[in-house]
């Protein structure tokens, strides 16, 4: 009884979870990274048809050709980049003002 | 008479910004919507494309199928949300490391995870070969549709993927702000877990999970890119009808395309409004 009551305390406290708190997230986590696991899989796989579970064939195909120059995949990702910056840039230069009028000051 | 003139400075590039090319874009569209295409030689105004929509089927079947997909998603993602921010907010062993899983797809922009989903969920995708491999289907076609479906699981499925970390994460900033002390106190007064949770916790939480379930919402409801990648052709989102006529070879489809732009535009304002009111009322009462 009191043991019980001990391992019960424990479930219910900040520190640790129980049982089937973990499971619960672990199976979330799992779906939120699922996704994202064939898609890994895929861009080192030459033949991956339907019944098969894993890839019948593996090659570094696909990567060498996103790092090779026909693919200009490394130009896209530098204008990319530019891209990102300036409009972050852009858009805290004019929020910034924007953001400390509507929040410091009162106004009808 | 500094302060008089320091606050209209501090707005005016925000505004003009906004003024300029939101509500230009949309002015502009509201005039082409209206037929009105002096290159294409139209010059005059008439309400025909709007009511060329508003008598199809197809955008009435497109609106319910939009609405479906946005109010289903953004129920699922929102409950699931509420629930990881509960346990995430716990200290427990591995905390870091679960923080950023949970975090990882934050960065992964909308259509790459629409392609892991297709490869997951497709009838020759991952699910499809494991539901082989145990011999519980004998070919692809037996495993059920959730692409291209008329229910559009995957499409709900992407967005739920997509969601719950992004009102998690809103709800766990949330919720470092309130401390332990307010369900604390309601605990060292007898209330239970279940009590403190629905009844300190959750009204707590209320203002900050509508205000990211309406940004679900509103993006689910005018986004393009995944129903078109996962969704049926017929009836399509409503972003995707837009689309088609936007795109269609007959020029004369266009102010047909912007009128639909327009009503997306004009519901999803409708949509917010009521929304907002809705939940002012809740959160005051």
């Amino acid at each position: 009884m009191s043991k019980d009551g001990i391992k019960r305390q424990a479930g219910i406290s900040r520190d640790g979870l129980s049982g089937p708190t973990w499971f619960a997230l672990i199976l979330l986590i799992s779906w939120l990274v699922l996704p994202l696991i064939p898609l890994g899989i895929w861009s080192i796989s030459r033949s991956w048809f339907f019944p098969d579970i894993a890839p019948s064939a593996y090659s570094l195909r696909a990567w060498g050709y996103v790092f090779s120059t026909t693919s200009e995949v490394l130009p896209a990702l530098g204008v990319t980049t530019l891209i990102a910056l300036c409009a972050t840039l852009l858009s805290a230069i004019i929020g910034l003002p924007a953001g400390r009028a509507l929040g410091l000051y009162q106004f009808r | 008479m500094l302060e008089r003139w320091k606050i209209p400075l501090l707005l005016s590039p925000a505004l003009l910004l906004i003024v300029g090319l939101f509500l230009g874009g949309l002015g502009l569209g509201l005039i082409g919507s209206l037929g009105y295409m002096p290159l294409l030689g139209r010059e005059e105004i008439n309400l025909d494309a709007y009511r060329n929509i508003l008598t199809s089927e197809n955008f009435y079947l497109s609106f319910l199928l939009t609405f479906y997909i946005s109010f289903t998603s953004t129920i699922i993602a929102s409950t699931l949300a509420v629930g990881a921010a509960l346990i995430l907010r716990r200290h427990f062993i591995g905390r870091s490391v679960i923080n950023f899983l949970f975090q990882i797809n934050l960065t992964v922009p909308h259509l790459v995870g629409a392609v892991g989903i297709l490869y997951l969920f497709s009838q020759s995708g991952f699910f499809a070969r494991l539901a082989y491999e145990f011999e519980i289907i004998a070919k692809p076609s037996d495993f059920p549709a959730m692409i291209y479906d008329p229910l559009a699981i995957g499409i709900i499925l992407q967005y739920v993927w997509k969601e719950v970390p992004f009102i998690g994460m809103i709800l766990l900033a949330n919720m470092q702000t309130f401390g332990h002390d307010y369900e604390a106190a309601a605990r060292s007064l007898g209330a239970n877990r279940w009590q403190s949770f629905r009844f300190v916790l959750l009204p707590l939480l209320t203002p900050g999970l509508l205000a990211a379930a309406l940004i679900v919402f509103a993006f689910t409801f005018g986004a393009y890119e995944i129903p078109a990648l996962l969704g049926q052709s017929y009836p399509a989102a409503l972003p995707v009808l837009a689309y088609q006529s936007f795109t269609d070879v007959d020029l004369n489809a266009r102010p047909e395309a912007l009128a639909m732009g327009m009503i997306i535009a004009l519901l999803s304002a409708v949509m917010i409004f009521g929304y907002a009111r809705l939940a002012r009322r809740y959160v005051r009462s």
